[in-house]
């Protein structure tokens, strides 16, 4: 996040494509992704869509075109030969040279400065108002009722995946019955159907998106929910899992491609 | 003193009912063993499939179950009925295919491949079985000009037999090893069940594991197509686990009066408990905990099973206890204490009791340790592990001054598990 934004600032008032240009081979991926380990130079593309993440949320401003409608989801797209105009906030929070303080200092100017992130949360607030919402009101529910009573097309974000967990609370988990709170809340449906199994890197993905769990934490509780009998995980060869097209997740050493639910409430 | 049977002959080391690797193991045109326990599930299955054959009503089973269910012992017991009937089994055992299939081909041609395979493997076994003939290699001469199911079909047309069972084995071998979707597989089983249909007395089983289940269904559906009779494998209840010893100690021992002998009661519950009631499973532990006590006990107690568990799993209970550890936040001490209690193999020990293994038990914690050092520390991790919250299930305590601790069952089952992830 950091070097996007200085790579913004460095190159005030030229193109985007200078700026995409300045930034490549300047990151890497964090993850291993589609068979890609962790540490490839990022794409032009995936940068191209982090910056147009800060241009949504009113960090720089551009003179070409702007957005363009796609089909099923509105999607902002910035040209790359329009020229970029930085924000004065995005300017004064690069100055700090910490990455905490840096993070901590963008998301209050994000708050503070973005249009979307302020019509966002007086949006929610008129939701709560109104409909009386609760602190803890799942985002599926949310997202229905901010597109129909507050005319949002899409809720959660145009392509780039860290404004959607901007725009989301997240969820807290922090010991293992939680983590199997959530497993069984939102992968109880399909377990029942597969004779209690889940494709595990589908939770870890969608609990990234979600919330603050690092992946540390995960595996911890993953082993202590089968220490405690609550799950079995399976392990999975890596042939199996690409002609099935799920990822294996990592756990201390051993690939694992699915959990199996042992709750009798599940198991079939 | 060896064991006895009714007569009061001593038992013969080699007459051990259990197999090391489990009944079946094998493959369909093997042998199966006459020792098998015959559960309900398998009883009310082979009544089906033996009312389907009488009336010719088209078999078409597959039967989902993990590692060591029992899957190809069933398939075994169906072949069997094929033969009663005059029939003929043909056993496709795909991990024997795989590897020669995956190192003839591109990945890209593994499917291809693997068809060719399948009838190859179908044309020998009917060959050796002599219902074809040299001549009848001809058939496949026409496999450019035909569609390979056609070729199927020709082939068994030719065998002129009415009741022919194809038995697809291990398919998840297949998934596993070549890259094959299952869609694929799943296409190619629908099809072929297609071109059987004007021939009831034709039938195909198939075995997989639990992963392929999801993604079988929702193709089975999308194909609409659910000929297929699904047969979901489960592990045996307690009860079973008695009768499944009962039946095979009795087998060897001819006794009437007390089934389980050589086996005390309360062993079978250990068993049913460490085994989790996979049958495979209750075979590996049953032989080791038989071979072991024959030398020197006329029957097994359940303090011996537990010694004799002790003593061959220690390595994974090592590894076991420290996942344990750094799960519960237990301190170095609590996992010794754990370790020591596993290693003694005994119930209801105290502090002294498991001071005594202190030094033979070779665990690295207590080297250059006094009595009275271990002593003191052994107290200190009792006394933590007994205010561990939640921590019954793994050890159950005994008494008061002195206190008394035993391992469950459930933790020799989580040590015998994580032999296999090991």
């Amino acid at each position: 996040m950091r070097i996007l934004a200085k790579g913004l600032v460095a190159n005030n008032g030229q193109t985007l494509k200078t700026t995409l240009s300045w930034l490549e081979g300047k990151l890497v991926t964090h993850k291993a992704y589609r068979g890609k380990p962790a540490g490839t130079p990022m794409s032009g593309t995936t940068i191209k869509n982090y910056l147009t993440g800060f241009y949504v949320l009113d960090l720089f401003k551009a003179d070409g075109k702007l957005y363009s409608e796609t089909i099923p989801r509105p999607r902002a797209s910035v040209s790359v030969n329009a020229k970029i105009e930085v924000s004065k906030p995005l300017e004064i929070v690069l100055q700090n040279s910490s990455v905490e303080v840096f993070e901590e200092n963008f998301t209050r100017t994000c708050s503070q400065y973005s249009q979307v992130v302020i019509d966002y949360k007086s949006n929610r607030w008129s939701l709560q108002e109104k409909y009386h919402i609760n602190d803890n009101c799942p985002p599926a529910q949310l997202k229905e009722l901010l597109t129909k009573y507050c005319e949002y097309s899409y809720v959660g974000h145009p392509g780039v995946g860290y404004l959607e967990i901007f725009y989301n609370e997240k969820i807290q988990i922090d010991n293992y019955l939680n983590l199997f709170d959530f497993i069984v809340e939102n992968y109880g449906d399909v377990a029942e159907k597969s004779l209690g199994l889940i494709p595990l890197a589908n939770i870890l993905n969608h609990l990234r998106q979600v919330s603050d769990y690092t992946d540390e934490d995960f595996n911890k509780h993953l082993i202590q929910l089968q220490l405690t009998h609550r799950i079995e995980l399976r392990t999975t060869k890596s042939q199996l899992a690409r002609n099935m097209g799920i990822d294996l997740v990592d756990i201390r050493g051993v690939k694992y491609g699915f959990i199996k639910i042992l709750e009798s409430a599940i198991a079939v | 003193m060896p064991y006895q049977d009714v007569n009061r002959k001593p038992i013969a080391a080699a007459q051990n009912p259990y197999v090391v690797s489990g009944a079946a193991a094998s493959v369909v045109d093997q042998e199966y063993s006459p020792r098998l326990v015959r559960t309900k599930f398998i009883n009310d299955l082979l009544d089906e499939v033996q009312q389907s054959i009488k009336i010719r009503r088209p078999i078409k089973l597959f039967f989902v179950g993990e590692y060591g269910y029992g899957k190809t012992t069933l398939l075994n017991l169906i072949a069997q009925e094929f033969n009663h009937n005059d029939g003929v089994c043909v056993p496709i055992k795909f991990q024997e295919i795989v590897t020669p299939v995956a190192a003839s081909s591109q990945p890209e041609k593994h499917f291809e491949s693997l068809l060719g395979a399948i009838l190859l493997k179908l044309y020998n076994v009917l060959l050796r079985e002599g219902l074809l003939t040299k001549s009848d290699k001809k058939i496949f001469e026409k496999t450019e000009y035909i569609n390979l199911f056609d070729v199927f079909f020709e082939l068994l047309q030719h065998t002129q037999k009415v009741y022919i069972l194809i038995a697809f084995d291990e398919v998840e071998a297949l998934f596993s090893n070549l890259s094959i979707e299952p869609s694929y597989f799943l296409s190619f089983l629908h099809s072929l069940s297609e071109k059987f249909s004007p021939r009831p007395g034709w039938a195909l089983c198939v075995s997989v594991t639990e992963e392929y289940y999801a993604q079988i269904i929702s193709e089975a559906r999308q194909l609409q197509e659910a000929r297929f009779n699904f047969k979901i494998l489960k592990s045996l209840r307690p009860q079973e686990v008695k009768e499944y010893i009962e039946t095979k100690n009795s087998s060897v021992t001819l006794m009437t009066d007390n089934k389980v002998y050589p086996f005390e009661e309360d062993v079978i519950d250990f068993v049913a408990v460490v085994s989790g009631g996979i049958p495979r499973f209750v075979e590996t532990i049953c032989q080791l905990i038989w071979a072991e006590a024959e030398l020197s006990h006329t029957s097994v107690s359940l303090e011996t099973a537990r010694r004799i568990f002790s003593n061959s799993y220690r390595v994974y209970a090592e590894a076991y206890f420290s996942e344990l550890r750094s799960s519960y936040a237990l301190s170095e001490e609590a996992e010794a204490f754990l370790n020591i209690l596993f290693f003694s193999g005994e119930r209801r020990q105290s502090i002294k009791d498991l001071l005594r293994w202190k030094d033979v038990c070779q665990i690295t914690y207590f080297d250059g340790l006094a009595d009275p050092q271990a002593k003191y520390r052994l107290k200190k991790a009792s006394k933590e592990l007994r205010s561990k919250h939640n921590f019954a299930q793994y050890i159950d305590v005994f008494g008061q001054n002195p206190y008394r601790y035993t391992l469950t069952n459930l933790v020799f089952k989580d040590i015998f598990k994580n032999r296999e992830r090991l």
